[in-house]
């Protein structure tokens, strides 16, 4: 059983993760036992999941080129689903809103489906990227991307839920929505500044300079600046509700396009 | 939403063009404008091709000027970028000035802001509520009371995680001391590259953006490049480790040995080496064998522009060239062997040709020692301990203002009669209904009191 093959099943796993959750929702009452069965089988994926990544890391070490499984697309596409969907756990505890597991299981399905397509066998590492800082970069990064996500989908609901009546009375309250925004963003911004941190400090200590204005890390500067001024707008200027969501939805297309776009410009970053 | 924050408008008419300006850099309107106006003109940096210096896109003449005079092709270092991050840092800096008075005020506790308060009337006497309302009071509150008399009533004060104030400032100032490191590289940092060939030293490095050549203050020998492949994948010789080992000379005396890695630069005098591309310039050495009629073989080992004596023959080799694999005859040399008072001969000794023979000896190609040049870079940055000390204080930042909640509790006991009357108030940076909660169980608890009599309208 490799950690490809894992990876495989639980494609299969969201999916019907996602849709028993849809399911819950349309058909029981909040606090159901199916939802409760949902989350439960949620977290259950979680769990293989991060077994997945620890095989992985572990065969990575058999074949004598043992590195942190964060090297490459194919690694970090499996980590995002993994963080994300430990963000939308850790978003249940905290908000109760199902409606997040209903929206965001499926974005957990595209990313494993997506790495599908991708080669997944583990590669040596280039001496470039021989270094803590890529872990910790990698990793900060993906949790603060996590955030924003979870931020992304409170932020669609909440301008749904304000501009269409008839698909409010499905959602929660508006002003529970903004604070998922809100809240998911106070958590992943701290996260997404390390992220840049690191990764200076390894462009530092790897290529001799901590910013080299390269197309990857302007982007996610780009996207630090926009929750920047999200965070401006909300904490000092009492910004809610609709308004602030658009900015959570202006950040979040930042995200994707550091993370995917990005490769298709010239750069350092390029994973492909 | 703390109202410290909220911008203190409606501010006359007359009042003098500096305080608007003022008003204007302290606001954080500007901040936002200014964050927008950065991320855009960073987008556009991404886009138009950086560091070229013709305007492929186009031919207008309109544009290729208006391309010039807007630095497009280095938007990050233009005169307008620079600008942008200076109001920002302005910005920043007034903003600062504004909130310290309020911060120290705060930290002092001369704010008596309150978001609840409570009036209750109880039998006991005051030093008695205050033995009882200071124990119960621990866990939510730690530490205990300070005390104050007030005329004739008793006035208790508790203070928690003042530490949560410092968070504001020290993200703010961490962004301050950033900018600062930033301005401070792009003024007098450099960044070279230097090619330096095995065996040999070199002080001269070209200026990465202005090609400008420039000296070191000392001089690098490298003495040996060892290139590291995986070989064990067998996905063919991907590199797994360049390794250049060198000793710095000052004057011709030796200051430093060191072994420079990917990853592993060599500091010295605020000048940091690091091991950037390698090529390969010529042959160290070639390894050849010479087996015997009877099974028996020898290692042979030629070094470029040496001769060397074949063992048990009058003849001493040297070596002419090598071909890496051009010709079906695959990789292997061509060597000169003489022997006393005999024409020199060529023999060329290839993998897929047949082994030549010599003497007793039939000769077979084994491998060669490729010689390297190392490609180092040359990096000074003066402003980069700046900047990892300002990601340090903005990181702690984050870290106070998440993970740490200010609250502040006061308790006036004023005897009156047989009574004393208690005025209950307190505020919460964050979880503020949790903090109003954990009082009124405790008071509960220890006035038998359920409810609040007077509660204000908690404050957003
Ligand atoms: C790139 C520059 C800046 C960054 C990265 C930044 C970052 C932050 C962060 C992370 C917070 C949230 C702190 C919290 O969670 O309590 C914050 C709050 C705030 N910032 Fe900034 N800031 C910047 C520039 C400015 C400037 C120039 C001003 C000047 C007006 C400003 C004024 C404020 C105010 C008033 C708050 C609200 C503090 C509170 O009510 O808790 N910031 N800033």
């Amino acid at each position: 059983m490799t950690n490809a093959v894992l990876n495989g099943w639980l494609i299969f796993g969201y999916l019907a993760c996602g849709v028993l959750s849809l399911v819950a929702i349309v058909s029981t009452q909040p606090g159901s036992k199916m939802r409760r069965g949902v989350l439960g089988f949620l977290i259950a994926l979680w769990v293989i999941h991060t077994g997945s990544i620890i095989l992985r890391w572990l065969e990575s070490h058999q074949l004598g080129i043992g590195h942190a499984p964060l090297s490459n697309l194919y690694e970090s596409l499996v980590f995002f689903a993994w963080a994300l969907a430990l963000a939308l756990i850790a978003a249940w505890f905290r908000f109760k809103a199902d409606i997040l597991l209903v929206v965001g299981i499926p974005f957990v399905f595209i990313i494993m489906a997506s790495t599908s397509l991708l080669n997944h066998e583990i590669e040596p590492l280039i001496p470039a990227l021989q270094s803590n800082w890529l872990i910790a970069h990698v990793i900060s990064c993906f949790l603060g991307y996590a955030g924003f996500a979870v931020s992304f989908v409170a932020a669609i609901l909440l301008v749904l839920a304000t501009s269409s009546e008839s698909f409010g009375q499905y959602l929660p309250g508006s002003r529970l929505l903004d604070d998922i925004c809100y809240r998911s963003i106070l958590v992943g911004y701290p996260m997404l500044t390390i992220g840049i941190i690191t990764g200076a400090a390894w462009a530092d200590y790897a290529w001799g300079s901590y910013w080299s204005w390269d197309p990857k890390e302007t982007w996610s500067l780009i996207t630090w600046m926009v929750y920047s001024a999200f965070l401006h707008a909300r904490l000092a200027r009492g910004w809610s509700g609709t308004r602030t969501a658009y900015f959570s939805i202006a950040g979040f297309g930042a995200v994707l396009f550091t993370y995917f776009g990005v490769n298709y410009l010239p750069g350092l970053h390029s994973y492909f | 939403m703390s109202d410290a924050s909220r911008e203190i408008t409606g501010t006359s008419e007359s009042e003098s063009v500096f305080a608007q300006i003022i008003g204007l850099f302290t606001s954080v309107r500007m901040t936002i404008v200014l964050l927008i106006l950065l991320a855009l003109a960073s987008v556009v940096g991404t886009v138009i091709p950086q560091g070229s210096s013709q305007w492929t896109g186009s031919t207008s003449p309109f544009l290729t000027r208006l391309a010039l005079i807007l630095d497009l092709h280095s938007i990050y270092s233009s005169w307008w970028f620079i600008f942008l991050l200076s109001l920002l840092a302005a910005n920043l800096v007034a903003c600062l000035m504004k909130r310290i008075p309020m911060i120290i005020a705060e930290w002092r506790g001369e704010q008596q802001r309150a978001s609840f308060k409570w009036s209750l009337v109880d039998e006991r006497s005051p030093s008695a509520l205050k033995d009882l309302l200071t124990s119960e009071l621990r866990p939510i509150l730690g530490g205990s009371p300070a005390e104050a008399k007030d005329g004739n009533s008793l006035r208790l004060s508790w203070v928690k995680h003042r530490s949560y104030l410092l968070g504001f400032p020290f993200i703010h100032c961490g962004i301050i001391i950033i900018l600062l490191g930033g301005l401070l590289g792009t003024l007098y940092g450099f960044r070279g590259h230097m090619v330096i060939k095995e065996g040999e030293a070199g002080e001269n490095f070209v200026l990465q953006d202005s090609r400008e050549v420039r000296r070191l203050p000392f001089q690098v020998a490298v003495d040996k490049f060892t290139l590291e492949t995986y070989e064990s994948t067998g996905r063919g010789k991907r590199p797994k480790e360049y390794r250049s080992d060198v000793r710095l000379l000052e004057g011709g005396k030796v200051v430093a040995i060191a072994a420079i890695r990917v990853n592993h630069p060599l500091t010295f005098k605020g000048l940091s080496l690091y091991q950037a591309d390698y090529q390969v310039v010529g042959v160290k050495s070639v390894e050849l064998k010479l087996a015997d009629s009877d099974g028996t073989s020898r290692d042979f080992k030629l070094i470029p522009g040496q001769a060397e004596k074949v063992p048990d023959t009058p003849y001493v080799a040297r070596l002419v060239s090598l071909d890496p694999g051009t010709t079906p005859k695959g990789v292997g040399v061509d060597i000169q062997v003489d022997a006393e008072g005999s024409q020199p001969q060529r023999i060329g000794v290839f993998t897929k040709a047949a082994p030549p023979k010599l003497d007793k000896w039939q000769i077979s190609y084994v491998g060669y020692q490729p010689r390297y040049s190392t490609g180092l870079q040359i990096g000074y940055d003066p402003g980069t301990p700046l900047v990892w000390v300002g990601s340090l204080l903005l990181c702690s930042g984050f870290f106070l203002t998440l993970f740490t909640n200010h609250r502040r509790f006061w308790i006036e006991l004023t005897p009156k009669g047989d009574e004393t009357h208690i005025v209950l108030s307190g505020r919460s940076r964050r979880s503020r209904r949790e903090f109003r909660e954990s009082i009124k169980a405790t008071m509960g608890k220890v006035l038998g009191r359920s409810g609040p009599d007077t509660e204000l309208r908690s404050e957003g």
